[in-house]
């Protein structure tokens, strides 16, 4: 017995790689029953703490493909709640555009803006309504709350639209309290005036509505308030500067008013003028 | 002594864990290095053959266990390989670091060539296609294995920071 003690001692290396050998060509000449077996006590066992760290690697793993998941999913959400959101501010607008339409005493004709002028100025916009729909150049344009401005081109199923930003645009306006008749003007796109007498008693806050003067536009419809008063070049006058109810930066929606322009009966006359030789 | 033991523990734990983790993801063409047998390859040369042929046999095990390949077979050609390492024990012997790669190289195929007869001889595969594995994934791997190796290698060589100074 001692005589084989010291020879496992003395040969150790040959006696380990032969047991090991040994060892490894009995598990493989087993079943695949007896391999399973030996496999799960195993890992049950010697290979638990390293088994233990590889299904913690493994979790690690599933919750950063877990995660790259949810992201993605979330990013989805994130992108349906954007166009839920937007759907539910359009039906908003669209509903109350509908009660604006059954209470306003013209024809108007809704139609959606299709593209605004890219000039800082935004002069002009197109919207979706054109021949086919009955407008007409000259129509005027209003928004929910107040005036937009003219239609000044048509195609087939759009048309352009003059905005009152529009330096070249003249409007006739009206102080609704003193009835005081002006020319709405705009030379940089973002000031706003008409010109009063000095002596009208016109303040900060008055509110000011077409005149249905300008053979355009029907009288009545809001166009702002007033902002401030300053003196004019000519001392006779003052400049009430008006804040349009209109922001046409996020102007959506328009209605053509179907009218035509009061002056349109004397075209034909005019146009006789001009033929005369 | 303990604590070199227990590093090389973490070195082989990790080393399996990488294996399953991230070195398919550095995959060429469906090659990748064996880093378990490269672990196993520098503990042998540092301790030597018992040791070598122990942690061979231990390693080759877990990787039976953790893949569907039959049981011991891995067993059984790592510990060869560790004990082929451990001839080469640096305590031994000093050994240059191309010398150390052409054994490392000898080691993938001595594995592979192992793991081939024992299929053949458990009727799961033929030498036929033991050669053409040799030829077309062993000599890839072990090329590539040597390459990362090189690295580690330049790298402690010339760029560690107790090495500068």
């Amino acid at each position: 017995m001692v005589w084989i003690i010291q020879f496992f001692v003395r040969h150790r290396t040959l006696t380990t790689l032969s047991i090991t050998v040994v060892l490894s060509l009995w598990m493989m000449s087993g079943s695949r029953e007896q391999q399973q077996r030996v496999s799960r006590a195993l890992l049950m066992t010697v290979f638990f703490p390293l088994n233990y760290t590889l299904s913690l690697t493994s979790t690690v793993r599933n919750i950063f493909s877990e995660n790259k998941r949810l992201r993605a999913e979330t990013a989805a959400q994130q992108v349906k709640i954007a166009l839920l959101e937007e759907k539910a501010a359009e039906n908003q607008r669209l509903r109350y555009l509908v009660g604006f339409e059954d209470n306003f005493p013209y024809d108007v004709l809704p139609a959606r803006v299709l593209m605004h002028d890219p000039s800082p100025a935004l002069r002009s916009v197109v919207i979706g309504a054109g021949r086919r729909q009955g407008v007409t150049v000259s129509m005027p344009v209003i928004a929910r709350n107040g005036v937009a401005g003219r239609v000044v081109q048509v195609l087939p199923t759009i048309s352009l639209v003059q905005l009152l930003r529009d330096p070249a645009s003249r409007t006739s306006v009206m102080e609704k309290k003193s009835r005081t008749v002006g020319i709405l003007e705009c030379a940089n796109g973002r000031d706003f005036f008409f010109r009063v007498r000095t002596h009208v008693p016109i303040a900060k806050g008055d509110t000011v509505i077409t005149s249905g003067l300008g053979g355009i536009y029907p009288g009545g419809i809001g166009v702002g308030t007033v902002e401030k008063i300053s003196a004019d070049a000519n001392p006779l006058f003052n400049r009430a500067f008006v804040s349009l109810f209109v922001d046409f930066d996020r102007m959506e929606e328009a209605f053509v008013v179907r009218l035509a322009p009061q002056w349109s009966a004397f075209r034909a006359e005019v146009d006789s003028l001009r033929l005369v030789p | 002594m303990m604590r070199e033991v227990a590093v090389w523990i973490l070195v082989f734990v990790l080393a399996l864990a990488l294996q399953g983790s991230v070195v398919p993801a550095v995959a060429i063409a469906g090659i990748t290095p064996d880093v378990p047998l490269i672990a196993l390859f520098f503990f042998a040369v540092r301790m030597g053959c018992l040791p070598g042929i122990l942690a061979g046999f231990l390693l080759g095990l877990c990787q039976d266990l953790y893949s569907p390949s039959l049981l011991g077979q891995n067993a059984f050609a790592c510990t060869l390989c560790g004990w082929f390492a451990g001839m080469f024990n640096d305590r031994v012997m000093r050994t240059d670091p191309l010398l150390k790669g052409v054994i490392l190289a000898a080691a993938f195929f001595l594995r592979d060539i192992l793991v081939g007869i024992s299929s053949t001889a458990a009727g799961e595969g033929s030498l036929t296609a033991t050669a053409g594995d040799l030829l077309f994934r062993t000599l890839p791997r072990s090329v590539y294995s040597l390459a990362l190796v090189s690295c580690f290698f330049i790298w402690a060589m010339y760029f560690k920071p107790s090495r500068r100074k």
